[in-house]
Formats: structure tokens, sequence, C-alpha cells
């Protein structure tokens, strides 16, 4: 006889429980108090065997709907083996084997990858496209609208300035897609947001005050196809699809957990996504400044000029929407280099 | 609160028994991750079996007096609720969306539907449990349950919040005196102010994080998460342990000893955890809050609990319980 299996039985009407021993004779399951009195008997192949996943207790369920609890599963199963139904499900062993858990947490890590890197912003990019652009122009308006309540005040300069900034920005506007309708919106920034320049969703380009005043034509110039890039790219709009994206598949894959723990990791994903934008937008608005026959070397130095704190190596982070300068300026120059290789093979 | 002095174990004396908690963060980090690949692998239909696997770790490493919970919804039922749960969420969204008259229906649906949605998340979650062979329910019907849910809330609103510490204890004592552990009713004496004072302690924690944020600007977002989450943890281990030593079951009382900085500790460093992890330690953050909360919570058992009936249990579709899900409420203690 095999050693006893040690647990509590519980009758069918109530809470009600003995101590008991259980046995396997045959194929008879018998449970015995602790004087060796028989309590049940059953049939083994009329039992039901369960297991909590993780190995907490297990149970046996009598055809009477009598049930036994154990914590001694490893010796249950010993003395119910071979008999169909009273082994571990398939999703236990699936469980504690280390080879599948492995597998899984890979298989995890490479989709979560795949979808981050390549479907959430192929889908968004998808999904931009098909946003009227009067949608797009709506949300410029109301955006535009935001800042001006909080931010922007309205921008002093001179009708011959904005002419001037305008004229800048003409012939850059053939080579965008017809959908994009760039159009300049002046700005006095105030401290807060300084010389700057930025794109909206439907491509109007924000520009302030002191970046007009700051940069030499050329400069601005650059600056202004790098942000009628953006606009032309969809880079904003896409933004927000990646976010919302990111946010499905987060949810998606860890469950709900509440607002804290879901936000952080899918902001920091969205400020990479940023940092790539920034990339494409320079790269673009070199082709188009050697399109119109300018120097793309002006928008490195316009970039220099307004962060001349951040070309010192070493300043970066993960919490930033724009890359670090320095790699920045090293990613213009490879492609300025490109953009003169492809110019001098023609 | 101790009265069980040493020597004076004569029968009749209550003993404080805690829920003991056994789960372990690598066991369940096995179980999560098939969890996850199964589920990203089926497109999402596995999550019902996820669910129940998880459940059924969570309640089965959860014992009381040396017996352990279990967990018994099917997933077939849980997966029907979710697909209707999913249906219904993207048509409210669709019709809400539209500009017509026609978007102000589905609030008002929902609204009606609420209380008949907590009934019935409740009683599948309950039905679905089982502690000694003896399963528990629920018995709430509509009507009480519009009261507590719908009138009180709108009562709350109304008073721009002064009542909202009592539409919850409202809610709360719904809930405890409608659970039946077999036979036996739990019964509540939470009082009507029992929240006020948690509440206005949680207000002050995060009025002074707000103080602090506006004196020290270079810190206000870290002080302001911090303040907020404390006032929550405050604000939730309180009430809890307000809403358990009002509840009985027979002749045992129960008992939460949640404290406020302990469970904070618990909830930002999880937070941390699982952010700077990108997700890998969620199994880790999800068992120690389990821990923590249900190490501190227990039963004054009066004698055993060998005496309690079982009854005749309605099975109940999960359709409610996975709708409050997709609609993001929060059901239960």
């Amino acid at each position: 006889m095999k050693a006893a299996v040690q647990g509590q039985l519980y009758g069918v009407s109530g809470s009600r429980s003995v101590r008991a021993w259980l046995d396997r004779e045959g194929d008879t399951l018998r449970w015995c108090d602790e004087a060796g009195q028989v309590l049940a008997a059953a049939p083994l192949g009329a039992c039901e065997f369960s297991d909590a996943p993780g190995g907490a207790a297990a149970f046996v369920t009598l055809p009477d709907g009598q049930r036994f609890e154990t914590r001694e599963e490893a010796a249950l199963l010993a003395m119910g083996a071979g008999v169909v139904g009273f082994r571990r499900s398939w999703l236990s062993r699936l469980e504690s084997h280390g080879g599948a858990v492995l597998l899984a947490v890979l298989g995890t890590a490479l989709l979560l990858y795949a979808g981050v890197r390549f479907a959430v912003p192929a889908m968004a990019a998808e999904v931009a496209e098909a946003v009227p652009p009067s949608v797009a122009q709506g949300m410029d308006r109301a955006v535009l609208r935001g800042f001006d309540e909080g931010v922007l005040a309205p921008s002093r300069l001179a009708p011959a300035d904005r002419k001037r900034v305008e004229a800048l920005l003409a012939p850059l506007i053939p080579g965008v897609p017809s959908h994009v309708r760039p159009s300049l919106a002046f700005r006095d920034g105030g401290e807060v947001v300084g010389a700057n320049a930025f794109a909206l969703p439907g491509g109007q380009i924000v520009v302030t005050d002191a970046i007009v005043a700051l940069l030499p034509d050329a400069e601005l110039q650059a600056v202004l196809a790098h942000e009628l890039s953006h606009g032309a790219a969809r880079h904003s709009l896409r933004r927000g699809l990646q976010f919302s994206g990111l946010a499905v598949l987060w949810s998606w894959v860890t469950g709900d957990l509440g607002a804290l723990l879901t936000i952080l990791p899918v902001t920091l994903l969205e400020l990479s996504y940023a940092r790539d934008f920034e990339f494409e937008a320079d790269a673009q608005a070199v082709e188009r400044l050697v399109a119109i026959g300018r120097d793309p070397e002006a928008l490195a130095q316009a970039l220099g000029r307004l962060s001349p704190e951040g070309t010192v190596a070493g300043s970066s982070g993960y919490l930033s929407t724009h890359p670090p300068t320095v790699e920045r300026l090293e990613a213009l120059a490879a492609a300025v280099e490109r953009v003169r290789a492809q110019k001098g093979s023609f | 609160m101790d009265e069980s002095a040493p020597g004076a174990l004569a029968p009749s004396t209550p003993q404080y028994t805690p829920l003991e908690f056994t789960g372990d963060g690598w066991a369940y980090f096995r179980i999560w991750v098939v969890n996850v690949a199964l589920s990203v692998l089926t497109l999402g239909i596995y999550s019902a079996w996820a669910k129940v696997r998880m459940n059924r770790y969570f309640y089965g490493h959860t014992q009381l007096a040396g017996a352990s919970f279990e967990y018994l919804a099917e997933p077939m039922a849980i997966l029907k609720g979710r697909i209707v749960a999913v249906l219904a969420l993207i048509l409210y969204s669709a019709v809400t969306q539209s500009p017509t008259l026609w978007a102000l229906i589905p609030p008002v649906l929902f609204m009606l539907a609420l209380p008949w949605l907590v009934n019935r998340s409740l009683a599948f979650r309950l039905t679905n449990t089982r502690y000694r062979n003896v399963r528990f329910s629920f018995t709430g019907t509509y009507g009480p349950s519009f009261k507590v849910h719908v009138l009180w809330l709108l009562a709350a609103g109304l008073t721009l919040g002064a009542l909202l510490p009592l539409a919850l204890q409202r809610q709360q004592r719904f809930v405890v005196e409608h659970t039946r552990y077999g036979l036996s009713e739990f019964s509540s004496e939470l009082a009507g102010g029992a929240f006020y004072a948690p509440a206005l302690q949680s207000l002050g924690i995060f009025l002074v994080a707000g103080a602090l944020s506006a004196l020290l600007p270079a810190v206000a977002p870290l002080a302001l998460a911090l303040g907020g989450l404390l006032a929550y943890a405050h604000f939730s281990a309180q009430t809890l342990n307000c809403v358990l030593r009002a509840s009985q079951l027979g002749v045992h009382r129960f008992e939460g000893r949640l404290e406020t900085l302990p469970w904070a500790w618990v909830l930002i460093s999880n937070a941390v955890l699982v952010a700077l992890s990108l997700g890998l330690a969620i199994p880790w953050a999800r068992i120690r809050a389990a821990r923590y909360k249900l190490s501190h919570v227990g039963l004054w058992i009066d004698g055993d609990l060998e005496e309690f009936l079982a009854a005749e249990v309605a099975q109940s579709s999960a359709l409610g319980e996975e709708l409050g899900e997709a609609f993001d409420l929060d059901i239960g203690l």
C-alpha cells in the first residue's frame, strides 16, 4: 500500500470538514479518519481531479459531491497515476515547463517589438493619410486657439518682416503633397517658448518673434523646411495616433493596471517615436533645401544657434521630444553628404 | 483591538485569523507570461482563459484557517461575455460620437443599466468563489442597487461631492449586506459618516502636495503624483478597514488592518518597478499588492467555520462582469 495523502474532506451540505487520509486500493480511492475508520470511498475513474495553477492546492471531487482538499499535490498525482483525467491540466504542465516559459517570454518580446517598431507606426501613417485635409486644418485652428489662450501672445513683428518670412517659405511649398496647405502663424512666445518654430497637424507653421529676430534668412528658411517636412509627413497627427495605438497595445498585453502604471512606458515609447520624426524631418529638410538650390548646412547652423548648450555631448534624455543636438548634427552632416553624393552621380 | 489576552482561550473567545497569501512572484510570472503570449497569439481570444488562470492562482493561494479559496468560472462563459461587451463598447462609442441628439441615448441607457451591471458582476464573481465546499452568492436586486449606484451618486454630484463619502458608504453597505456564504447572510453596521474622516484626511494630503508644488515648482509633478497616490492609498486602505470592521458573517466579525504608509509604499514602488522593467515586473507587482492587502485582512473566528450550510446556487452569466470591465467600472471591494 502506498503512503496516504493527507487533507480535509468536505461534506456535501455545508462547510463541515474532517481531517482525512486518502489511500488507493486497486481502482478504489478510500478516505479514512485518524483512527483508520473509513469515511468515504469511490471508484478512481468516477473521481474528478483539479489542480490550482502554480500548485497551491489540489482537489478531488467525489461522485456524490464531497470534496477532498490537499496540499500534497505530487503525492496525490502519483497515487492516481495512469488514470485518465487524474493528472495536471496541460496548461499547468505548460506553465511549469522552463522551455515553454522561455519561449513565451521571447515570443512576446518579439511580437511586442514588432508591434512597437513596425505595426503601430505603419498603422498610424496609414490612418493619418486617410484624415481629410479639412479635418486636419480644423485641428490646427483648435490647437492654435489653445496655445493662444496659454503661452502664446499676438506677434509684434512688422509687416515687412512677415513678408520676408513668407517669401522664405514660398519657394519650398511646391515640393509638398497637394493636400498639405502650409501657412505661417506669427506669435510672440515670450520667455516660455522663446525662439522656436513648430508644425501643427494640418501643416500650419507657428513661428515666434524671437526666432525671426535670432536667425539669419538662410537659417530661418532651413528651419521652415524642417517644419514643413513635419507637416508634409503629418508627423504630429501620426504622433497622436501612435500614442493611442501604443496605449491600446500596452493595455492589451498588461491587462488593466491603473493609469499610473500604464502611462509611463507608453509615454517613453512615444517620445522615442517623436525623436525619430525629428531625424526624418531634418533629412527631408536637407533634400528640400538642396532642391531649391540653397545650402543645407544652414540647418545645422540654425540648430547650433538655437541651442548652443545642446552641442555639448552628453546632454540627452529619454524624456525629451527632440534628440540631443549633437546627434542631430551628426545625422544632418550624413544627410548632406548623401544628398551631395546623389547630386554628384547625375 | 486585540481581545485575545494570553491564557483567556475560552471557547467563546474569538480568535483573530488573518488571510494567508502564499503566492510567489516567479511562480506567477510563469503563468502570466504564458497568458500574455497565448493572448497575443490568439488575438485576444485566450484572454478569457488567462483571466481564469490568474484568478485560480490568486484564489488558490489565498487561505483562511488552512482552507483555500477556489475560482470556478468557466473560460467559455467569460469569452461570451467579453465578446458582447466589446461589441457594446464599440456601439456605445460609435453612437456617442454622432453629432445628433442620438448621442444622448447611450449615456442614459448606461445609467439605467449600471445597477443591473453591478449586481450581475458581483453575482458572477461571488457564485464562482468557493471556500470549504460552500459557494458565495449575491442577492442584490435592481431597486436598491439603483438607489445607491445612481440616485446617491447623482446626489453626490449635485452637492459638488459633499455627499460623495455618504454615497460610497451606501454602496459598500449594499454590497456587504447582499453577499451570502451558502445560506448565511453577511451583515454590516457601517455608519453613515464612516467615510468622512478618511475622505477629509485624503483631501488634506492632496492639498499639502498641491501647496508644496506651488511653492517649489521644480518638484511639482513629483509632489503631485506622490501626493495623489498617497491620498488614494490612505482613502482605499482606511475605507476598506472601516467596511471590514463593520461587517459580520454569522458570529464572526471581519477585521482590516491596512496601514496607509506601507500600502502607499507598495503602490508607489510597484509603479516604479513596472515602469522601469517596461512591464516585465507586473507579476511581482500584483503579488506584492495582493500579499500586503490580503495578509492585513482577516476574520475574528468565534469557535470554528464548520457550521455553514451550502445553498443551491444559480449559475450566472459573465456578461455583467465583462461589460463592467469593458466600461472600466471598479466594482466590489
